[in-house]
């Protein structure tokens, strides 16, 4: 009885709450651009086309992904699955998206089993799975497809270890930085092209109570890597990088020690978003961007993904990114390198060459234009000529997206590009390289720092899991 | 001041402290409740207010794409047989070690000590290769008894104070009418630590309904994750939509809250005559 | 004297140990030696060899300060837990005990954090209350209110999770307290009224000695958990601000899956089992003197 009453008092009340409010049932379109064609109904349909095809007998080809939302599911659906399972009879694909992927991958190699094709989070970890045997060599899909022509060199050398190929790339992702470009009107701000003149933005904008610069890795410390590689690769000369990459000098060389030491300046200054940056997602981090709560975001593109979701509507002209100015050579745009992920193929799987066909379809230029029309941010396959990809059906961050990489893909090519861990540097090397926010934080000196990585490095080199690199022009 | 004014003063503060810790423990899922109600760009520019329009279709849209029906069936199928283990061997064991009845007392109170003793985390790389050896991955029967198998210890410490309290006279005189030692167990004993045996399904239900480490390892294929493991897919790096993630914390909530409700009797009684003996 | 019966009987009790032992032992037991006999090994987790390396993972650690600074982390943990939420929830087990009205929906409403899943409790504390930008804390930055996120400030990062973890935990113990409370012979209680004695003295003299079976056990609970401590911390920050909240099972959950370096993953699983086994001695040693049925 008293329960009873308990609970219908506080049902009142709630219903006090709620009072005066209108509900609505109506189910809005969740996600970001999905393409005209493209309805619920046709995404249902063809989901359920995929159901009856496994009904039909196929054998399954299985891949493993993030968790994807609706949206990005549906593009996976109509770029790669029915791509693949219309060209032939014999298989099917199925992708399984999970949150905790890459814990699952290791666990499941481990095993010896997991899915056909393999996703990773960058070629180096793909180095410790290839010593182990556990990917199978692609080197002959390569020769075969014709892969290495169409791949950007860096990215291809990337993905090698001892000269074989044993994952490809994704898609191209450059650091640069993010802005808001109604925010830069209002305040009569230029896009800065030295850093001097961005400080200034930036303490300007700490002035009026916003965020020097956003920035955000709760969640995901890895996300270190994605403002510390913009930051260091503006700082300090790229070939100083690869240099140290190379093994011909240690990372704690007195340029390299200068540009920690900058980074460190500019963390305590709150150009990354200051004692915020545990605290704030990605997606968070981009929002204050959007909510004219920030004047930069040091980012690579693979965050446009994220600015999908914040820049709606009409908001989408007030997005910018501009290439990061840099303390080397002024007058050149350079931009930091990295993959979001990579995907190899397993070695316990029992149709390597189908596999092999799928990643061949992920390499395309028809891939790339039907995954951005759906998914900016995340799919642009890093290919050497990028003219076979449509974006007449491109709406939005879409077509922002692939106005980007089409003026950064020339200078890679001309030399101007720097290195992302993620994608650049071995395992523990990268891993020592991520404690870079103890840095930021002050307790760990640069040096420290420096002499940590150089440790790991040291022995990563020596143990040959370190990709060959392209050399670069600045 | 007057006995009576203390009094009265004493009991005004010791309801103020309990009200307060009410409100600390619900005023987060008031929050939850109330923003799963909103649009995402409500709930980022003020989460503490109330919505204008209740957009009930936060709550059909987080359904279908998560995918809740299959995702909780696959819950209950864990959680059934995470208890079924569960209760049925803590019960046998702790019936056994109530009184000490066999030698090895000793060795098994101590190992199932040492075993609340162990992490989970790593543990997962042998389990995950025998689980593939076996043909057992995306079992959910199977990893409801892996859960109940993490999850002895407690119960059987909780089950052996149970039988603790059953006089001996009862078990002498089924023995003396003939009984052996199974027919004493299931005809005599069980009955009479029904209720304990609640608190145990309780508690480990609870746990296994709850639990996500195991679950994301164990299970492969989407149609055979539990609403906990697709839950968190929420809140993966892509999901940019709080209002999906508010109700769905909501439907996380509600099957729990409401077997409590039901049950709170039994877990609190039981934790009452079990958990206090130790 | 053991009769042919008494041979049965005691056969039919070893079996009925059974399920419980072979469950534990193929489940918990065998992966738990692969897995402690790693942590004297290289193995990467990977691949199939495992060479013998003897201590060296243990001398790494040894010399490591992110090992050190997880250990501390996790002594911390352990203080803050054997008092706030003891006190707490003791407190409140107390007046609870002392009401006769509403104890049914207090009990309810404590426990109902503890009910919860941890994923759904890290979400809501991380965006809905935590974030600076989506949540209470920048709410109450954007009214104007300078206050940082208890998990973005190095100093402030464990206590936040700390907070969120009791926040969850101390319902439970409260429960438990005033069950046991509620033990206590009501003939000692009046007594002790009779002769004048109230409050505090009271609590000391009368309940104290009747519930101390159960603190005690729920004292040793605790550390063993805090030594195990993982969901919320890997949850909300992930080891993070720059290892401020790095515990023992991250650091060595990080250890397995980043950098493959399983057999120092194992090592590290060692000491947060040596330490809970510390504990357990320590509580068997404790409740020896208890009455024994």
């Amino acid at each position: 009885m008293k329960k009873l009453m308990t609970l219908s008092i506080a049902l009142l009340m709630l219903c006090g709450l709620f009072s005066g409010c209108s509900v609505s049932t109506e189910s809005t379109a969740r996600g970001v651009e999905t393409p005209a064609q493209a309805s619920q109904t046709e995404n249902e349909e063809s989901l359920d086309q995929s159901v009856q095809a496994s009904a039909e007998g196929r054998k399954t080809i299985s891949m493993w992904f993030w968790g994807a939302n609706e949206n990005q599911k549906a593009a996976f659906q109509a770029a790669l699955i029915d791509v693949y399972n219309s060209s032939q009879n014999e298989y099917e694909l199925v992708i399984e998206y999970r949150n905790t992927v890459d814990n699952d991958i290791p666990v499941a190699l481990s095993a010896s089993s997991g899915p056909d094709i393999i996703y990773t989070s960058g070629p180096s970890f793909c180095n410790v799975y290839v010593t182990e045997d556990k990917l199978v060599d692609l080197t002959p899909y390569a020769e075969q497809y014709g892969w290495k022509d169409r791949l950007l060199q860096v990215y291809y050398d990337a993905c090698t270890v001892d000269g074989k190929l044993y994952s490809v790339p994704n898609s191209i992702s450059v650091g640069g930085i993010f802005y808001n470009k109604a925010l830069f009107q209002e305040n009569n701000w230029q896009v800065p092209s030295t850093l001097a003149e961005m400080i200034d933005i930036m303490e300007e904008a700490k002035s009026m109570g916003l965020y020097g610069g956003s920035g955000g890795n709760r969640g995901w410390r890895p996300s270190n890597d994605n403002f510390s590689s913009v930051m260091i690769n503006h700082f300090v000369s790229p070939t100083n990088l690869y240099e140290c990459l190379s093994g011909n000098q240690p990372f704690s060389n007195p340029e390299m020690l200068a540009g920690v030491q900058m980074m460190q300046d500019w963390y305590k200054a709150g150009y990354l978003a200051g004692n915020d940056y545990t605290a704030l997602d990605s997606q968070e981090a981009v929002q204050l961007i959007a909510d004219k709560r920030a004047a930069f975001l040091m980012a690579p593109t693979l965050y446009i993904q994220f600015a999908a979701n914040s820049f709606t509507d009409n908001k989408i002209d007030e997005f910018g990114f501009a290439p990061m100015p840099n303390l080397y050579a002024p007058d050149k745009d350079v931009y930091d390198l990295t993959m979001p992920c990579s995907f190899a193929v397993n070695t316990s799987s029992k149709a390597p060459d189908e596999c092999a066909k799928i990643l061949d379809i992920m390499l395309s230029a028809e891939f790339c234009t039907t995954m951005t029309e759906y998914w900016p941010g995340y799919w642009a396959v890093p290919l050497k000529d990028m003219s076979g990809v449509d974006d007449s059906n491109m709406a939005g961050m879409s077509i922002k997206f692939m106005e980007i990489i089409k003026e950064a893909v020339p200078q890679i090519n001309a030399g101007n590009f720097g290195y992302h861990p993620s994608a650049f540097f071995p395992p523990v090397t990268q891993d020592e390289w991520r404690n870079v926010d103890s840095v930021w934080q002050g307790v760990m000196t640069p040096e420290e720092f420096l002499n940590a990585v150089d440790k790991a490095f040291a022995e990563e080199l020596e143990a040959g899991l370190v990709a060959p690199l392209a050399k670069p022009a600045v | 001041m007057s006995n009576k004014a203390k009094v009265r003063l004493s009991s005004i503060a010791s309801l103020t402290a309990l009200v307060s810790l009410v409100v600390i423990c619900l005023s987060p899922l008031v929050l939850v409740l109330i923003n799963s109600f909103k649009t995402h760009q409500e709930i980022i520019a003020n989460p503490l207010s109330t919505p204008t329009v209740i957009h009930l279709e936060n709550y059909t849209d987080t359904w279908r794409i998560v995918g809740f029906a299959k995702a909780f069936s696959n819950s209950i199928k864990v959680t059934v047989t995470a208890i079924i283990t569960g209760c049925f061997c803590s019960g046998s064991i702790g019936y056994v070690l109530a009184g000490r009845k066999v030698w090895t007392w000793k060795a098994i109170t101590i190992y199932f000590m040492l075993a609340t003793t162990v992490p989970l985390q790593l543990f997962m790389l042998p389990l995950y290769s025998a689980f593939v050896k076996l043909g057992l991955m995306g079992n959910p029967f199977a990893l409801g008894v892996v859960i109940a198998a993490w999850n002895l210890p407690m119960p059987i410490f909780l089950m052996r104070t149970y039988f603790l309290k059953i006089p001996y006279e009862l078990e002498e005189a089924a023995r003396i009418d003939g009984a052996d030692t199974w027919q004493v167990f299931t005809k005599v004993m069980l009955p009479i630590v029904s209720p304990g045996l609640i608190t145990v399904a309780v508690i480990v239900g609870l746990f296994s309904w709850n639990e996500y480490l195991l679950s994301s390892t164990l299970l492969q294929g989407d149609a055979n994750l539990t609403a906990s493991v697709k839950f968190m897919s929420l809140n993966g790096m892509y999901s940019g939509d709080y209002s999906l993630v508010m109700a769905g914390a909501v439907i996380m909530i509600l099957p729990v809250l409401i077997m409590f409700l039901l049950l709170q009797k039994h877990f609190v009684e039981g934790m009452a005559s079990g958990a206090v003996k130790g | 004297m053991k009769s042919g019966n008494g041979r049965i009987k005691t056969l039919g009790l070893h079996m009925l140990t059974l399920p419980a032992i072979l469950l534990s032992g193929l489940v918990v037991f065998a992966p738990a030696v692969y897995t402690f006999y790693a942590a004297f090994t290289d193995w990467n987790g990977v691949g199939k060899s495992m060479n013998w390396i003897g201590l060296e993972n243990f001398q790494v650690l040894f010399n490591d300060k992110v090992f050190w600074q997880a250990l501390t982390n996790n002594f911390k943990w352990t203080l803050i837990f054997i008092t706030i939420p003891v006190v707490v929830g003791m407190l409140s087990a107390v007046l609870l005990a002392r009401r006769s009205k509403g104890r049914n929906f207090f009990q309810t409403v404590y426990l109902i954090p503890y009910v919860l899943a941890p994923v759904t409790n890290a979400l809501i504390w991380a965006n809905m209350i935590f974030s600076p930008s989506g949540g209470v804390f920048g709410y109450l930055r954007r009214q104007g209110f300078s206050v940082s996120s208890p998990i973005g400030d190095m100093k402030t990062a464990l206590y936040g999770v700390a907070f969120v973890d009791m926040w969850h935990y101390w319902g439970f113990l409260a429960i438990v307290y005033l069950a046991a409370l509620r033990q206590t012979p009501v003939d000692q209680i009046e007594a002790a009224q009779i002769e004048g004695v109230g409050g505090w003295q009271l609590f000391w003299q009368v309940y104290m000695p009747n519930i101390s079976p159960t603190v005690k056990m729920m004292f040793v609970f605790i550390i063993i958990y805090s030594f195990l401590t993982f969901d919320y911390v890997y949850l909300l920050t992930g080891g993070g601000p720059a290892h401020a909240t790095e515990m023992l099972s991250t650091y060595a959950y990080s250890m397995a899956f980043n950098t493959f370096k399983f057999g120092r993953a194992a090592a590290v699983a060692l000491v947060m089992s040596f330490f809970g086994a510390i504990a357990a001695f320590f509580y068997t040693y404790l409740s020896r003197k208890e009455v024994s049925e």
